[in-house]
């Protein structure tokens, strides 16, 4: 470890918690209606999809949108994939198992690739296909989250907003806007754009909107991708600049700006802790290097320019925010190190998380932390004023394990069955390292992977007589479904029930929700419902492989 | 043609068309729990 690292390091922290509020602010001017100036494409927009703006919708028709216009992104996509090998000079269609896959990871804001885009997919492909979806996955992220704030803040009625609305204003406002300063920056620093080469474009949402999907196979560690120590360091930026700012955007619409701070800090101090330990573990020399007679930092699978510091922050940040956009070998981190990402995504990704995913899947654990913490010390379990009560509890139990025994269970199919077997690459418990990282990630859509799991031969380098394994892409599709909208109905369903609640004015009996007592006892109910659930399952694999001499 | 060529496997579309029915379920035992 550096004194330079540790600055790079405190620079970063710096500048994203400065960045938060005003990305926040920005967010609940847009999300309250207060930033017009697209009016002119959007009230159109509206018109054309027979939206009416001013008609919100319940919880249940909120959700009824998100899924009518998931399951068409995906129905969109995988014909756009299937289809491929009608563009002429390119390198055929996916088989229908990867289309599958591949096509469920970009409308789930996973961006798990099995594929690599320069062998796999056309420039066409990337663009009105991939990228189009970059946009709408985290669109419906951001607009989740919003109506979920609506429900907790709600006065009176049960309306959470239009979803459609939510959606575009997100794009229109927020993602659009964002990415194509970031894409002329990317430019600047060399960045290649393209027609054959639409990579800075893809770059700019991939990070902005947490998806991750690299352009390139080895992602933005390639120089045309991320070719600068500033490109570098303005991409973690962007991977976290909107989670971290939807914490403020909380603050602002509740009406208590404190309240987005305490969730910004229980983030904060959960990433900085993952940061340290990510670091320490890689500067070290691991006991397989000790074994090898080599001493130093474990600088297998990482850039020379980039060095430990800016390779295991990149890694902390994006496993941190479910993005997944990788610049070092993740497989290649240490046992230990490798352990620390694994650990961020099976918080749930709630640590900043994806695009509004983050921070929903945070405010489950503020409900139940108010829960827990009203059973210890005797006071009614409320938020924002509004009594917690059975169904919420039931229904915030449900969406936090929800996630947590998908990952668990088709880890355990994958393992346990030849057809699992045949994916990975590596051995002993490295072997079962990949595996579960495969799912954790794929579950939590996070989209980062330990790439000796394999799920897509290319014999001849093209898609021409490439085979797809089934179980990979099958199991793990299944998983990213269910790890993106469980979660997103039940979230909207407790938004719901909260919305038709009075709110009444906070008494001595009420738990404050915005006190320092109150952040240490989220980040502890993050990390025992969260962690503990995965602490046999982290033994198994990096923990025995950070304490063995051997390399698998 | 291109209907085929989307359809070539039936299978990955049957998978995601179980998997939205489940959910759309899920969201329809949620809003009206009283059924169950």
């Amino acid at each position: 470890m550096t004194a330079g690292g540790w600055l790079e390091i405190g620079l970063f922290l710096a500048i994203l918690t400065a960045l938060t509020p005003v990305v926040g602010g920005y967010l609940a001017r847009v999300f309250g209606g207060e930033v017009a100036f697209l009016g002119f494409a959007e009230r159109p927009l509206y018109r054309l999809m027979g939206v009416d703006p001013e008609h919100g919708q319940d919880w249940r028709g909120y959700a009824r949108s998100v899924l009518i216009f998931s399951a068409g992104s995906f129905l969109l996509l995988y014909a756009i994939l299937r289809t491929q090998g009608l563009q002429p000079g390119g390198p055929g269609a996916p088989p229908p198992n990867l289309s599958f896959n591949t096509a469920v990871s970009f409308v789930t804001n996973t961006n798990w690739q099995y594929y690599a885009g320069e062998t796999t997919m056309t420039a066409l492909t990337q663009m009105a296909g991939l990228a189009v979806q970059n946009f709408a996955s985290a669109a419906v992220g951001i607009a989740v989250v919003i109506a979920v704030i609506r429900g907790l803040v709600a006065r009176s009625g049960r309306e959470l907003g239009v979803f459609f609305v939510d959606a575009a204003r997100a794009i229109l406002y927020v993602l659009l806007p964002l990415s194509l300063l970031l894409a002329a920056f990317f430019v600047t620093q060399g960045v290649a754009q393209s027609t054959h080469l639409p990579v800075a474009s893809q770059e700019a949402i991939k990070l902005l909107g947490t998806n991750g999907g690299g352009f390139f196979n080895v992602n933005s560690a390639f120089p045309f991708e991320n070719p600068t120590w500033l490109s570098n360091f303005v991409q973690m930026l962007a991977i976290l600049a909107i989670p971290a700012g939807l914490t403020a955007t909380y603050g602002r619409m509740a009406g208590n700006r404190r309240q987005g701070w305490a969730v910004f800090a229980a983030m904060l101090s959960l990433f900085v802790v993952a940061v340290a330990a990510l670091y320490a573990a890689e500067s070290a020399t691991t006991p397989a290097m000790h074994a090898a007679g080599v001493v130093g930092p474990n600088m297998e699978g990482k850039e020379q320019r980039f060095g430990i510091a800016s390779s295991a922050l990149y890694a902390a940040v994006t496993t941190a925010a479910s993005c997944g956009a990788v610049n070092a070998a993740m497989e290649s981190l240490s046992g230990l190190g490798g352990a620390v990402p694994m650990a961020q995504m099976m918080t749930g990704e709630v640590i900043f998380g994806g695009v509004g995913s983050g921070l929903y899947g945070m405010l489950l654990f503020v409900l139940l932390a108010v829960f827990v913490a009203g059973l210890m010390v005797g006071r009614t379990p409320e938020l924002l004023g509004k009594k917690i009560e059975a169904r919420e509890i039931k229904l915030t139990v449900l969406a936090t394990i929800a996630v947590p025994l998908v990952v668990l269970f088709s880890s355990a199919v994958a393992i346990a069955t030849k057809h699992g077997r045949a994916s990975i690459s590596a051995s002993g418990p490295q072997g079962f390292s990949e595996t579960l990282y495969a799912y954790v990630s794929q579950g939590n859509n996070n989209g980062s992977a330990f790439a000796g799991y394999t799920g897509f031969l290319q014999p001849h380098g093209t898609n021409r007589g490439a085979v797809g394994l089934d179980l990979a892409n099958y199991l793990g599709g299944a998983a990213m479904l269910a790890g993106r909208f469980l979660p997103i109905v039940l979230v909207l369903a407790i938004a719901g029930a909260l919305a038709g609640k009075r709110v009444s004015p906070a008494g001595p009996g009420t738990l404050r929700t915005d006190t320092p007592t109150f952040v240490v006892m989220l980040v502890a109910v993050v990390l025992i419902v969260a962690l503990l659930t995965f602490v046999p399952a982290l033994l198994l694999g990096p923990v025995v492989q950070g304490l063995s001499g051997r390399l698998f | 043609m291109v209907l085929a060529t989307i359809l070539g496997d039936a299978g990955s579309l049957l998978l995601a068309a179980v998997a939205f029915a489940v959910l759309f379920y899920l969201l329809y035992a949620l809003a009206h729990p009283e059924r169950f």
